[in-house]
């Protein structure tokens, strides 16, 4: 097999091993922990290394044509689909990044081995969901990223968590009744719920099914659910005052975005079927979002509510019927996950309330500058790509006939004029010239005898890793401002095999064998 | 377990393609470059060189010679009298075009603008000069090398991006090219930090919104038309409907409205900017929107309009066009007033330059041969204004201070440069800010779809100039009571050359107005709207500024030589007439005075606050907690709730 045959029989197994690689290591964790502490504690990091490499070799493969992957008896609900073309591989790849970005361990934790066990699995779950070919896998691997979620936060071991847990569990439970009552009204107008039979029913539902319309609807609202998406997101609040900033950051960034995906990639027929859904979840996600960037008392609920509005944009992206919308949505997705990545990445330092970085800019100047240079792209200042991301969907939305589309155009545009206000409001603090408030703050708790180590301005330093990796995606991010062309053919030739299997309605009747 | 490789790789083409980011005249030969590439290049190599050299004030030469050389640039491209000439570098980016086009109306702004930063670049040459007791500081005082690297490099961006902007060859790209500006002019704000920081802040906030007000209008425009050409886009006009009508004005309005600093959204104006800065900023950055209000008017909506809407009775003789002669002329009032209340010099400045700005839009909204003639010549001559005050009130040598440096007769002609600046900014002869504000009560005057409105409009246009020259008697009583405190420890060459050349420009422009007013016609002719039958001295059967002249001299000349010599006199009568007038100076300059005799801050009076921003920041939390609240532990059931029964509705209602 030379390096440059693209053709390789052996790229099911490549794929199997690529999802089963992070759960197989989760179990081996224990026995591995067994007879070697230190063994136990790289064998996440290197599993996840492994996966990519593997992803990487499949890369070339699937440039060529997608595989696709039935495992199990024939015919849905039974069989497992996955589908592997190179967007899910991408998106694969970005997920293992985003989670050994994001791998911790902390000189305080229980139980070590139990976190490791619950990030992996997370793992399995983003690859899964990346890879997912229907419905099925897809909410199998929705469900397996909750379930993970819940176990990471049990590991917090505090009564906060605690009632996060419980919130996860019970606002899961409600999304999962919703997508099963809906499933159960589709499966009354279909024929089948193979991915061929789910589109002929989505047409129904363009044709004013009432049935199939309140399917699809319900559908949609139960994975708007799972994503965390307005109004349906009550569960987040208690777990961003629970998780720690790092698992916040998948929670928040991988988790939904992948789950949006997902619903983009499996809702297929000629209009997506419960659109209006998404659309109206999306548009209030980014308005409650941006809101509560100018409502966030401290820097990690200000980055959560950033993700908040940030999906809700790529949400009305996949809403859009046809190319562009779908070309925009993903390109906000990319750039939200890489900066939302660097960002998090300052929040395991910047914990406490937002005035208690007053001035920080001046001692931390370069951290200020590339916090700016992010917030710009975010805000969309051109020209920045996150500038042309936002231009591609309000262009796309402006094309989409109706009065409903315009609404949606002017309330993003008030979401973007909302985030911008927050994200000022934040540099107004960092710059203020002089840091007055902490002084006197300082003074007051050295009075008392207090030392609030928060407060510390050394500590509110990351780590020089943390620098570095925030310095890469600011040099990414301006490679990406000059080479804005290739990068949007490259976007261009990932967003193809969504299109094409958006249009033929899924998958050839010949993969169901 | 079943595996298949299947699917067949299916290449479907994007409605956006994308193209080489950018592709350069055929033959790319340095022959084929216009002049007008070359200012661009000019434009791009200054911000290169400020990027890597900016932190050394040695290099500031430099960075003026740059501005020197785009100014020949531009200079040499004859598209004031000749045809419009398109740029060769053109950018595509996701289908759509970016193209730069420059005509007569391109070339003013550029002028102007390539001006100012030449200025302001030289007075930057000025070591740092003031010393304040008072906490604000003074001019970059103390600056660092870090803090001179920022200016430099704000300024040649800014001045990049003001070029692309007056060059918008579609709507996309004046769209982008103006959010380029407003950050750039955001960055230029924020030198020196401080007070200076939270005023570019804030109009980094209101300009936002004004972009999107603007992109709003975009996408709008862009479904009708389905392209963001200008020549399909004013085709496709008259297709909206009422509702997209409405809309399309409301949010080119709200922009324009943010954008310019019209009534009431003027909160923006930022009162402080630490000097230089204020050179620039006064001198045209305040006013670049005027430029996208021209362009909108000439190449979309058609300067037609206005007189059609004019044509349009409502109730009482009013309708759109004389709603919004009454907002500018407001803006005018409100402005004037406002500087009368100001503490400091920079604070003044602002506010004067606010209620210019009132004035420069009545007269565009008046439209017409004169009307136009008026807003063209009052950018420039506002703009030279504005220019010498600033550099003379915030850099240089203090006004008529007392202890201030008096080298070889230097204060006097910093006395007579402030008193020619602010002769043309009050509108008096023979400067050009006469002959601009004539222009615009002859506009006033003559046109007849005003109604009855006119005589108010042009009565309240006149007070609004009597409040600006009380706001410039603000501005001496505050440059005198400050005197004192300050000690110029500068050579005050540097900064003076730049004075005396603008405030002589602004005396020789009032005298000879022909060229200005050549100008004006070449910009009439790119609009569209009929040209001004101009003369050398003025305008034919209205006015001649050398008859104007010479009997202003005569009259004027023995009045000057008996104050010389009045104020040349030590003895008591004399001294206690000097006395008696600078009482009546203070009791005509408003409210009791207390100068803050640093850098400036457009700070209100005790007791006054901003209210708009409270208000808006209450409102904005508001909503948030409303958001908030509905996902709050016990209301989320109920939130799910409504939104089941809302799904259920739209699913019977659509079916």
């Amino acid at each position: 097999m030379t390096a440059w045959d693209f053709t390789r029989p052996d790229a099911p197994l490549l794929v199997l091993a690529l999802l089963l690689g992070p759960p197989l290591a989760a179990l081996a964790l224990r026995p591995v922990a067994v007879l070697s502490a230190r063994g136990a504690s790289v064998l996440g990091p290197l599993s996840l290394v492994g996966c990519a490499l593997l992803g990487a070799a499949l890369l070339p493969v699937v440039r060529v044509a997608p595989v696709q992957l039935a495992l199990g008896a024939q015919g849905a609900p039974l069989e497992l689909l996955f589908r592997v073309d190179p967007l899910a591989l991408v998106l694969a790849l970005v997920s293992l990044a985003l989670v050994l970005l994001n791998w911790t361990r902390r000189e305080d934790d229980f139980d070590p081995v139990r976190r490791d066990a619950a990030l992996l699995w997370l793992t399995t779950g983003l690859v899964g969901l990346a890879l997912a070919g229907d419905l099925w896998v897809s909410w199998l691997f929705v469900e397996l990223c909750i379930l993970a979620t819940a176990a990471l936060l049990v590991q917090e071991r505090s009564l906060r968590s605690l009632v996060a847990v419980l919130g996860v569990v019970r606002w899961s439970a409600v999304g999962t009744v919703l997508a099963v009552v809906g499933l159960g009204l589709l499966q009354i107008t279909a024929a089948s719920l193979t991915p061929a039979g789910l589109a002929a029913v989505a047409q129904g539902s363009a044709d004013g099914d009432v049935l199939s319309r309140l399917g699809f609807g319900l559908l949609v609202l139960g994975l708007a659910v799972k994503a965390g998406l307005f109004p349906l997101n009550a569960w987040g609040l208690a777990v961003g005052q629970a998780a720690p900033a790092r698992v916040l950051a998948l929670l928040s960034g991988a988790v939904p975005a992948l789950t949006l995906v997902a619903l983009a990639r499996v809702l297929s027929g000629g209009e997506l079927a419960g659109a209006d859904v998404l659309r109206v979840v999306g548009i209030l996600s980014a308005l409650a979002g941006a809101f509560g960037m100018w409502r966030a008392d401290d820097f990690p609920a200000f980055l959560m509510q950033l993700s908040l509005a940030s999906i809700g944009g790529i949400a009305v992206g996949f809403s859009l019927p046809g190319p562009a919308g779908l070309f925009a949505a993903l390109a906000l997705l990319f750039h939200f996950l890489l900066i939302q990545s660097a960002l998090f990445v300052l929040a395991h330092r910047w914990r406490g309330r937002l005035t208690d970085l007053t001035a920080i800019a001046w001692r931390m100047p370069w951290t200020a500058a590339v916090l700016v240079l992010f917030a710009a792209s975010l805000v969309g200042v051109p020209p920045l790509p996150g500038f042309w991301a936002k231009l591609m969907l309000l262009m796309s939305l402006a094309e989409y006939q109706g009065a409903e589309a315009m609404l949606v155009v002017l309330a993003y545009l008030l979401v973007t004029a909302v985030e911008a206000a927050a994200w000022l409001r934040l540099m107004r603090i960092g710059y203020a010239r002089a840091a007055k408030d902490s002084a006197a703050a300082l003074q007051e708790d050295a009075a008392l005898g207090v030392v609030r180590v928060d407060r510390l301005p050394s500590l509110l330093r990351s780590g020089p890793w943390a620098r570095a990796y925030q310095l890469l995606v600011a040099v990414l991010l301006l490679v990406a401002t000059l080479m804005i062309g290739p990068v949007a053919e490259d976007l261009n030739r990932l967003v193809v095999p969504l299109l094409a299997q958006r249009v033929s309605g899924c998958c050839d009747a010949g993969g169901w064998g | 377990m079943s595996l298949s490789m299947s699917l067949e790789s299916v290449t479907l083409p994007l409605p956006w393609p994308t193209q080489p980011i950018a592709s350069v005249a055929a033959g790319g030969t340095w022959q084929a470059l216009s002049s007008l590439d070359f200012m661009f290049l000019a434009a791009v190599a200054t911000l290169i060189l400020a990027l890597v050299l900016g932190r050394w004030r040695l290099f500031t030469p430099l960075f003026a010679f740059g501005y020197g050389v785009q100014f020949w640039a531009l200079a040499q491209a004859d598209v004031l009298t000749g045809q419009p000439l398109v740029a060769s570098f053109a950018l595509r980016v996701l289908r759509q075009p970016l193209l730069w086009r420059y005509d007569s109306l391109s070339w003013f702004f550029a002028i102007l603008t390539i001006g100012a930063a030449f200025v302001c670049s030289l007075f930057a040459l000025a070591p740092s000069t003031w010393r304040s007791d008072a906490a604000g500081g003074g001019a970059l005082d103390g600056a660092t090398p870090g803090i001179w690297h920022l200016f430099h490099v704000a300024l040649a961006l800014s001045v990049l991006s003001s070029l692309c902007l007056f060059g918008s060859g579609n709507l996309l790209a004046l769209y982008v090219s103006w959010e380029v500006v407003v950050w750039s002019f955001f960055l230029l704000l924020t030198v020196g930090g401080g007070l200076a920081l939270s005023a570019a802040i804030r109009y980094a906030a209101y300009s936002f919104a004004g972009g999107m007000a603007l992109l709003g209008a975009l996408a709008l425009i862009f479904r009708a038309a389905g392209s963001v050409d200008f020549a399909r886009v004013t085709a496709s006009l008259p297709t909206l409907g009422l509702g997209s009508d409405l809309l399309l004005g409301v949010l080119l309005l709200g922009a324009l409205g943010l954008r310019l600093g019209a009534l009431p959204l003027f909160a923006w104006q930022p009162g402080v900017a630490r000097p230089p800065v204020p050179v620039f900023w006064h001198g045209i950055a305040a006013r670049v929107g005027f430029f996208a209000l021209l362009l909108l008017l000439a190449r979309i909506i058609g300067v037609e309009w206005l007189a059609q809407l004019g044509g349009s009775e409502w109730i009482y003789g009013l309708n759109l066009r004389i709603l919004l002669c009454w907002v500018a002329v407001l803006l005018l009032l409100f402005g004037g007033w406002r500087a009368r209340q100001q503490g400091s010099a920079g604070g003044v400045l602002s506010w004067l330059a606010l209620s210019q700005t009132g004035l420069v839009l009545l007269a565009v909204l008046l439209g017409g041969p004169f009307g136009t003639a008026s807003g063209l010549l009052q950018l420039f001559s506002l703009g030279l204004a504005e220019a010498v005050l600033a550099g003379l009130c915030l850099v240089a040598v203090p006004l008529l201070t007392a202890d201030g440096l008096a080298v070889g007769g230097l204060q006097w002609l910093a006395r007579g440069a402030a008193l020619l600046a602010g002769a043309s900014l009050v509108g008096l002869p023979p400067t050009l800010g006469f002959v601009s504000k004539w222009l615009l009560y002859d506009a006033l005057l003559t046109d007849a779809g005003l109604g009855w409105s006119r005589w108010v409009l042009l009565t309240l246009a006149v007070l609004g100039t009597l409040l600006s020259l009380m706001g410039l008697i603000r501005l001496v009583a505050i440059l005198r009571a400050c005197g004192g405190r300050l000690a110029c420890a500068a050579r005050p060459y540097g900064v003076m050359a730049p004075v005396l050349g603008l405030s002589g420009l602004t005396l020789l422009a009032g005298v000879v107005p022909g060229p200005a007013m050549s100008w004006v016609e070449a910009m009439q002719q790119a609009l569209g709207v009929p040209v001004l039958d101009w003369t050398l001295g003025g305008v034919e059967g209205r006015f001649n500024m050398f008859w104007l002249t010479l009997w202003q001299v005569l009259l004027l000349l023995p009045l000057l030589a008996l104050s010389w010599w009045l104020g040349r006199r030590t003895s008591e009568p004399v001294a206690r007439a000097r006395a008696m007038l600078w009482r009546w100076v203070e009791r005509l300059q408003g409210a009791p005075l207390q100068p803050d005799c640093g850098a400036g801050s457009a700070v209100p009076l005790p007791g006054q606050r901003r209210r708009l921003e409270p208000l808006l920041a209450r409102a904005m939390n508001g909503v948030a907690a409303g958001l908030a609240g509905l996902v709050a532990t016990r209301l989320a059931p109920w939130t799910l709730s409504v939104t089941l029964i809302l799904l259920v509705v739209w699913a019977l209602g659509a079916g």
